[in-house]
């Protein structure tokens, strides 16, 4: 035999006996995980199966990252975090990964309510990853592991708000028991607003094509669907969003400004339009603008549906009489194009204590001059926001906006400090 | 005559060609669990699902992270590519497809990777590809049953890309097919921004030939075009190759950030050394820096110098992030099939590039092996306890302990540890803590039993010669402070977790007789512990007796 051929058959022989034998290992160590494997997977089938037959589309799941994708994927269930994030997504995600460490490892119930509120949960599964995650929480470092809520789960212990309703070796599921939550503003978040409202399927009958204006109302924590249904059927994009609202203090230096800060809008800042703020020759008070809610409030329903639209804010202070409004709105129309979008930012008839009766006569009076144009007759009205109704009717008027499409009235009561109030809503789309 | 033996010889490489791929797709279905398993991957079974039962893609995902919405911006194509082969199947369960679908490209690759070698190089190199991605950790995983997830098929996507660029020169169906590839790889997996660093390095490298420069332009530029117009404009989808681009720019910008490293906070996220390179790749790929030398060797030609950048970038890429495992993978096991042919042609190859090679190897490899070697030793703890006496009763002292792995390596997994058990008589403990720059610590709350104060620390992974020190703050208040302490490692082993496991502690905890316990046989503790059993359970403990005056 020449030494090629001793060379080739010692060359495939040493190959092809390290490669079984490595083959043989991945069996050796394969073998004893599948029963494991198994068993794991066997119970994740019967939580997806018991979550697909005993829970509603529309409930919502807590779980840490690693579960929640089964939940998601496997069973269509609403979850708050999965293991899916790009680069852009991190501050969101980051915040429900530590709020979720904020949940499963509080000491107290009632403050591991607060992300159950802030996210509408109605079911929490715990299980299949170890439970060592705690990381983002002030607590983590606690030495009695045991006060963790996620202990008292994973043992089912002195639950107040949790009931247990599914249970296996690796694998519980709870469901948040009934708790009454009242809104808050600083718990706020559009975006869960937005979320909500497409998930409910928005509005695909009335899209419009042609709208140059709108009349929205900025009371975000009641009348959010409001807005977003607005901003939902407007069907065109804009270059140039111009959005006037009150300075409902009357505390701003000019009696009309604007402002050259960019604004939070639903994942990033939008962009101000400088150019049209130089033409129209408003003053700038920055201050105003950052503390005032009627425009700001609103930006990330705009922002969401004009993603790449620039804005102009304007604020009207309550001192600008009838002539003055209309000579401003006559200014404004200059530099209203094809692809502007007026939006007033408005709530209406605001009645204390609440009477939502009242709203409704008020609110209708002076949707009747909304429709018919009568701008002189705003100023008699029940609303907020006068001077700059006037302005934008003028400019509807002047841009020939006269097709004015009713979205909502309607009005609701909330608290407010030691009575109650109630303010009415009306949302409207003035085109061509 | 001659002809007969060619014959007879590529006879004989189909038929080795054919059982390794049967070899490969039994170890991808028999080494997994007889249940339809299912991954962490869900999203993606949710738009299959979706598009399986609705007829389109999705567009606007509202369950992922409710009650946010975000307009989809997931890469499509393997949805799309599955599901029309569900169709065309004419399977009646999704899930089950799905789970099969990664050995179904598993084959594809095979067939894939051993036509562009044995079309690039000779059949043999061909062979030896498939024969490593039969068997190597990392293309078993990717491929096997129940991991429906991008990777697979932009492998499989790759390899072909990977042909057209070679080839790229000698016909234009190469250039043609290249941007069809690309496209689908771009819709197919976010990683390609990697692949347009090589095309770009390639592109350089290549600047004196005018016509490679504009094919490789070409095929670099059009199928962004593409792929955004099919996943932007068609499906209406959020998810385009610019978007990706700004995504990578991201993650360089914003890696420091606090929410990067929180959202980002995965177990593969790390830097790849040595051991985990090996664990993922097999030993076999230590023939890659063969491979790569012999391609440097030759980088003035195309075809060499093409497979030297894209292996550069895949080992640089996964030595960055494990995460990159799978990107990298097509490109090692080539490299490494072709290290082992060239060695296998040891005569024909350059001397210099084979002492270099070997030297490298006994480099990397001793260290593996003595590691290798630990492992298979049983590991063992050993306590060394330190302290300033006598102790003066009813003033603070300091105990300070140096636990020493000295036996082999203990079981380094995500739920295995070691640890020290701590019984103190005579003393009160005021704290104690733990540190180790070799392993993750931790120490348990304090518990008092009778006159016993107690505690256990832990360590993860000490492997051996590592140390941990332990330091105790107690207040005696007798005159003989008693320690009782033992200390435990977990050794690898195969045996089950006993029948009376608390259901959290099965997955972490093996059998008794795979934990070893300094001391396994002396007095018995003072203080009986449940160490995830239902009942409590006894276990030795050596003893220390320290005086106070």
């Amino acid at each position: 035999m020449s030494k090629k051929r001793v060379w080739d058959f010692l060359f495939m022989t040493i190959l092809v006996f390290s490669m079984l034998i490595f083959g043989l290992k991945e069996h050796y160590y394969g073998q004893r995980e599948i029963k494991e494997q198994n068993q794991e997977i066997k119970e994740l089938y019967g939580l997806i199966d018991w979550l697909a037959a005993n829970t509603e589309d529309t409930d919502v799941f807590l779980a840490k990252w690693p579960l929640a994708p089964y939940i998601y994927g496997f069973a269509n269930r609403k979850v708050i975090a999965t293991a899916k994030v790009y680069p852009s997504e991190i501050e969101v995600v980051s915040e429900r990964y530590k709020d979720l460490d904020t949940f499963f490892y509080s000491i107290n119930e009632d403050d591991s309510l607060n992300i159950v509120k802030k996210y509408n949960i109605t079911y929490i599964v715990v299980g299949g990853e170890p439970n060592d995650q705690c990381r983002y929480n002030d607590l983590c470092n606690l030495k009695n592991q045991k006060e963790f809520l996620i202990y008292r789960l994973d043992n089912n212990e002195n639950l107040r708000y949790y009931e247990l309703v599914h249970s296996s070796d690796f694998y519980k599921v709870f469901k948040v028991r009934n708790v009454t939550f009242s809104r808050n503003i600083e718990q706020y978040d559009p975006r869960i607003a937005i979320g909500k409202y497409l998930s409910s399927g928005g509005n695909l009958k009335n899209k419009n094509s042609n709208v140059v204006g709108s009349i929205v109302p900025h009371h975000i924590i009641y009348a959010d669907n409001i807005i977003a249904e607005n901003m939902d059927t407007i069907n065109k994009k804009y270059e140039k969003i111009i959005i006037i609202g009150p300075d409902h203090e009357s505390i701003g230096s000019y009696k009309i400004s604007t402002s050259y800060l960019n604004m939070k809008g639903y994942e990033s800042k939008v962009q101000v339009d400088i150019a049209t703020i130089r033409k129209l020759r408003i003053r700038i008070d920055n201050g105003l603008h950052k503390y005032e809610w009627s425009i700001k409030s609103i930006m990330p329903f705009i922002n969401y549906w004009q993603k790449d639209a620039k804005i102009v804010p304007i604020l009207f202070g309550y001192n600008i009489d009838y002539e003055n409004a209309v000579i401003f709105g006559r200014e404004l129309a200059k530099v209203v194009d094809n692809n502007t979008l007026v939006i007033a930012s408005i709530d209406f008839s605001h009645i204390m204590p609440a009477n939502e009766e009242i709203n409704r006569i008020e609110d209708n009076k002076t949707l009747k001059n909304l429709l018919d144009f009568n701008k002189k007759d705003i100023y008699n009205r029940v609303t907020e926001g006068k001077p700059a109704l006037v302005a934008f009717m003028t400019v509807m008027e002047m841009k020939n906006a006269t097709n004015v499409k009713l979205l909502n009235i309607s009005s609701k009561s909330h608290p407010k400090g030691n009575s109650t109030q109630s303010v009415g809503y009306i949302s409207l789309q003035y085109s061509k | 005559m001659k002809m007969s033996k060619i014959k007879n010889r590529e006879l004989f490489l189909y038929i080795v060609l054919i059982v390794f791929i049967l070899i490969g797709v039994y170890m991808r279905i028999a080494f997994r669990p007889s249940i339809i398993p299912i991954n962490i991957a869900g999203f993606y079974y949710y738009r299959a699902s979706y598009l399986a039962e609705n007829g389109e893609y999705i567009k606007l995902d509202t369950e992922g992270m409710y009650p946010y919405s975000y307009r989809e911006n997931y890469p499509p194509f393997l949805v799309l590519f599955s599901v029309a082969l569900y169709k065309i199947s004419m399977s009646n369960n999704l899930l089950v497809f799905l789970s099969y679908f990664p050995i179904m490209i598993f084959v594809l690759i095979s067939i894939a990777g051993f036509y562009t070698l044995s079309r690039i190089f000779n059949n043999f190199v061909g062979v030896l590809f498939v024969a490593l991605f039969s068997i190597v950790p990392s293309a078993l995983r990717v491929t096997e049953k129940g991991f429906y997830t991008e990777d697979s098929l932009g492998i499989f996507l790759f390899i072909g890309l990977l042909y057209c660029i070679i080839r790229l020169k000698e016909n234009k169906k190469y250039l043609y097919l290249g941007i069809v590839l690309l496209t689908l790889f771009i819709l197919t997996w976010q990683t390609f921004v990697i692949l347009y660093a090589g095309l770009l390095l390639i592109l350089i490298f290549s600047l004196n030939d005018g016509q490679l420069r504009k094919k490789i332009l070409l095929l670099s530029i059009i199928p962004l075009f593409i792929s955004y117009f099919v996943s932007v404009i068609l499906l209406g989808l959020a998810y385009s190759p610019f978007q990706i681009f700004k995504e990578t720019y991201l993650s360089f910008t914003l890696n420091k950030d606090l929410d990067y490293r929180i959202a980002f906070e995965r177990n593969d996220l790390i830097r790849t050394n040595t051991g985990m390179f090996l664990e993922e790749y097999s030993f076999f790929s230590i023939f890659l820096i063969f491979g790569a030398l012999f391609s440097l060797s030759k980088f003035t030609e195309h075809r060499y110098r093409s497979l030297f950048i894209l292996s550069a970038l895949s080992i640089f890429s996964v030595l960055t992030y494990l995460k990159l495992r799978y990107f990298a993978l097509p490109m090692i096991v080539i490299m490494s099939s072709i290290g082992i042919y060239k060695l296998f042609e040891f005569k024909k190859s350059n001397k210099s590039i084979i002492y270099i090679f070997l030297t490298i190897a006994v480099i990397i490899m001793i260290p593996q092996i003595y590691s290798r070697i630990l492992e298979f030793k049983v590991p063992r703890c050993e306590v060394e306890f330190l302290a300033y006496e006598p102790f003066k009763i009813d003033y603070p002292a300091q105990i300070n302990a140096i636990i020493t792995s000295t036996g082999g390596n203990p079981l380094c997994e995500q739920n295995t540890f070691g640890g020290l058990h701590f019984e103190i008589e005579g003393a009160k403990i005021l704290s104690a803590a733990i540190n180790s720059k070799y392993s993750k610590t931790g120490v348990s709350e304090m518990h008092t039993e009778s006159k016993i104060n107690w505690f256990e620390t832990f360590f993860y992974c000490l492997k051996n010669k590592k140390t941990a020190n332990l330091t105790v703050d107690i207040l005696p208040n007798q005159k003989n402070v008693n320690l009782y302490y033992r200390c435990w490692m977990p050794d690898e082993c195969n045996l089950e977790p006993p029948e009376d496991m608390l259901p959290g502690y099965k997955k972490s905890w093996r059998n008794e007789k795979c934990i070893k316990r300094n001391p396994d046989k002396w007095k018995l503790c003072k203080v009986d512990v449940y160490a995830g059993h239902k009942t409590l359970q006894k276990y030795f403990c050596n003893e220390k007796i320290f005086m106070s005056t």
